[in-house]
Parts: structure tokens; C-alpha cells; sequence
């Protein structure tokens, strides 16, 4: 447990600019019953002074963290050149972790048990470092927010943090060319060879997650108010999945009634596919700063988020 | 003097800019197949945003991903960017400025 020496002690996340690199391997993650899950498991050089588990969007596999056109944007890159350690698991469905013959995929709250089982022997078994939090993109985020109200993670976790994911569809993920029209917004937006490169990361959507997908605003309500750690939820500014004018954010807000900060955030120059644009280190910049401040909070107590040091 | 941009897309452009970014290899004759959908020919949908964006940093117009699924054949392709051509002299007094890399660019995803 990170332990502070003094006033002069450093933050939790170390900025290592001149690391000589991550080591980066494929792993395979057992579960409470059996299951296994592959995951890419990227931590700095050095000892890891946190750790992130990152989920992928429906979709996609756990490459979604690991792939960019530009150097060092990718979130893995950024985030382990800052000491973090990275764990981004392909979700039950996805990669080696579809466990069903026939594809089908796991709805929800499956995932969240599988996952939840998962992660708590990660952590049994490994050094995370200061703390644990959770990145989710789109339906990861989801699933994110599903563990951060789970019993069995409650305290093990910092934070969560998710994007592309509200609670307002703005579109129904099963309406006619909905799967092709919404993911990217405007083309500019994204460095050249990023959709090419993309088939590398894309893959089919499983059945459960569509159903679960569709049923989230009934799901969203019960989920929310259990989150007991600081949330963030940050929405491109060309999301197109998702509402997120001021009144469904101020609406989206009063759910956390329980978490003891909420953020909402818009990254601009965005399209949903918020890791792979041109300002995807911009994001994962701000992704790392609110862990910094998730893990201050959980482990020295500096702040408290009513505005008192 | 800035170099003027192109103020028509041909269906050479569009060989041309299939061959750069989406692998296509010249085997077939695109002007005898315009109304053919990508899709039969062997592109798909990541292709044509790749193709898409292409013919946008190099004409200058502005396409959005829910315009290329209005985009199946090549014929649709070449009038849909004709017809961006066209609203972009129109309406802009300036050409969309490109983002500027920030970065060394990776040959390949790893």
C-alpha cells in the first residue's frame, strides 16, 4: 500500500519521461469458476505505481487500448511512460475469452461476475501498486461502472472512469446501419491509417451484448447509486451513441448519489472512438490526472471533494 | 501561393486513392463496375472510411462516417464527393485547415 513519507513525498503517479519502455505481454486471466480470460498486460519498467484494468467497447478487443496511429498516444503507451500499469482484458465474448462455443457473448451482469472474480484474484495475485481503478469505453464502460457498484471489488478499487457511455441513448444500437454510422463521426478527426488499422481491433458483437446494450436504460438506474468511488464519464464532443446536452448530463449527474465525486467531461475534437483520434493523449492524459486524484484521495486522505484540503 | 485545391473527383481519383489506402491491386476496370456495390468488390466498410478520409485530406472537403453508408456503390462515392466539392467552394470561404501531426507517425499498428 502506498504509504506517504512527508510533505516531500512524491505523487502517486511518477512521470517518467525517460523510461526506457513497458514491457508489454499477452496473459491469461483465471476466474472464480474456471474461466479464463486473455488479457494484454502492460506495466512500466520500473515497479508499477498503479494499476488500471482497461475494458474495450462492443466490438472490439483489448487492442482498442493498445494500437494508435501516432507514437505514444496509444492508452497503454501513455499511461505506462507515467509508472501505470495496465491490464486490458478482452471481455467475456471477445479475443480467447469467449468461453461459449457458439459465440453468443455474455449479457451484463454475467460479464460483471466473471470479471469481478477475475479481477479480485489479479489483485491477490499482483502487485497493483497504489490502487486499482477501472478505464471502460462504450459498453466497457458499462461494464465498468457494473464492478465499481459490485460487492466483491467495493474495496479494492479507486475510481472509475469511462467514456462513450451515458445513460440516454440517442440512437437504438439495432436500428438499420446504426453498427456503421455512429462509431467515428467525422473522418479528420482520426490520423491517417487509423481505419485500416482498425480491422485489427474490430471484430463482430456479440448477441447477449446487443440485448444488453438495449436494455441499459432500465439497468442504468439500479447500477449507479452502489458506485462508491469517484466517477468520471467523459462524452466526445461528436458522440453520437449517447444524449448529452446539459439537461441529460444534469440528469445523469443526480444518479451518483453515493459516489464522493462525480465528474463529467467533453473532450473536444472527439468522435466516439475517443483512444483512437487525434486528441486520444489529450484524453488519456486526462484519464491518468483523475486516477492521480482518485488515488490521493484514497490512500493520503489530502482532499476531500467538498472543497476542504 | 498555397497549392489550389482539386475541384472535381473522378473515378480515377477514387482508383487511385483505393490503391494508397485500402489495398486495391488495379485488377479490375472501376469505370466498367460504378454501379457495383464496395462491398462485392471487396472493400469494406473500414476501407471506405480509410478512402474517405484519404479524399478528404486531399480535396479538402469534410465527410462524416454516416455519409459513406449512403455511399455503396462507386458512382454514389464520386457524386458524394462531387457534391461535398461543390458545397465546400460555396459555402467556405477557406479550406479546411489540416491538423498538423504532432507526431512520428507509425508505420504499422504493432
Amino acid at each position: 500500500m502506498f504509504v506517504p513519507a512527508g510533505p516531500e513525498s512524491r505523487s502517486p503517479i511518477q512521470s517518467r519521461p525517460d523510461s526506457p519502455g513497458a514491457y508489454t505481454r499477452q496473459v491469461v486471466l483465471d476466474g472464480r469458476d474456471g474461466e479464463r480470460l486473455s488479457a494484454v498486460l502492460a506495466e512500466p519498467a520500473t515497479r508499477a505505481s498503479a494499476t488500471l484494468v482497461a475494458l474495450h467497447g462492443a466490438g472490439m478487443t483489448s487492442r482498442y487500448f493498445t494500437e494508435h496511429q501516432l507514437a505514444a498516444a496509444s492508452f497503454v503507451d501513455v499511461a505506462t511512460s507515467h509508472g501505470v500499469a495496465v491490464l486490458c482484458i478482452d471481455r467475456p465474448g471477445y479475443g480467447m475469452s469467449r468461453c461459449a462455443t457458439d459465440n453468443r457473448g455474455y449479457a451484463l451482469g454475467a460479464q460483471v461476475d466473471i470479471l469481478a472474480g477475475v479481477i479480485s484474484r489479479f489483485v491477490d495475485r499482483s502487485d497493483v501498486g497504489a490502487g486499482l481503478g477501472l478505464l471502460g469505453h462504450s459498453f466497457g464502460g458499462k461494464v465498468a461502472l457494473g464492478l465499481a457498484a459490485n460487492e466483491e471489488l467495493a474495496g479494492s478499487l479507486v475510481s472509475v472512469d469511462v467514456s462513450g457511455c451515458g445513460h440516454r441513448l440517442a440512437r437504438k444500437p439495432d436500428d438499420p446501419g446504426a453498427l456503421v454510422g455512429n462509431n467515428w463521426g467525422p473522418l479528420r478527426l482520426y490520423p491517417p491509417g487509423t481505419f485500416q488499422a482498425s480491422k485489427g481491433v474490430v471484430v463482430d458483437v456479440p448477441r447477449a451484448e446487443m440485448a444488453a446494450a438495449l436494455s441499459w436504460a432500465e439497468t442504468f438506474p439500479g447500477l449507479a447509486p452502489r458506485v462508491r468511488v469517484p466517477v468520471r464519464m467523459t462524452f466526445a464532443e461528436h458522440e453520437k451513441w449517447w444524449c448529452h446536452r446539459p439537461n441529460d448530463l444534469a440528469d445523469l449527474r443526480e444518479y451518483f448519489v453515493h459516489a464522493p465525486r462525480m465528474i463529467i467531461d467533453e473532450q473536444l475534437s472527439a468522435g466516439h472512438n475517443i483512444g483512437l483520434g487525434w486528441t486520444a493523449r489529450a484524453y488519456h492524459l486526462s484519464v491518468l490526472d483523475f486516477f492521480e486524484e482518485s488515488l490521493l484521495w484514497s490512500t493520503q486522505g489530502v482532499m476531500n471533494f467538498s472543497g476542504a484540503v | 501561393m498555397p497549392t489550389a485545391m482539386p475541384t472535381l473527383f473522378t473515378i480515377d481519383d477514387l482508383e487511385r486513392v483505393l490503391s494508397q489506402g485500402a489495398g486495391f491491386d488495379g485488377s479490375i476496370d472501376l469505370h466498367e463496375v460504378l454501379d457495383r456495390n464496395f462491398e462485392e468488390l471487396g472493400f469494406d466498410s473500414l476501407a471506405m472510411l480509410e478512402t474517405a478520409a484519404r479524399v478528404e485530406r486531399e480535396f479538402g472537403v469534410s465527410l462524416d462516417e454516416s455519409q459513406i453508408v449512403n455511399m455503396t456503390t462507386l458512382r454514389t462515392f464520386v457524386d458524394s464527393v462531387n457534391g461535398s466539392l461543390v458545397r465546400t467552394e460555396r459555402e467556405l470561404p477557406g479550406r479546411i485547415v489540416e491538423l498538423t501531426l504532432v507526431g512520428p507517425m507509425r508505420s504499422s499498428p504493432r
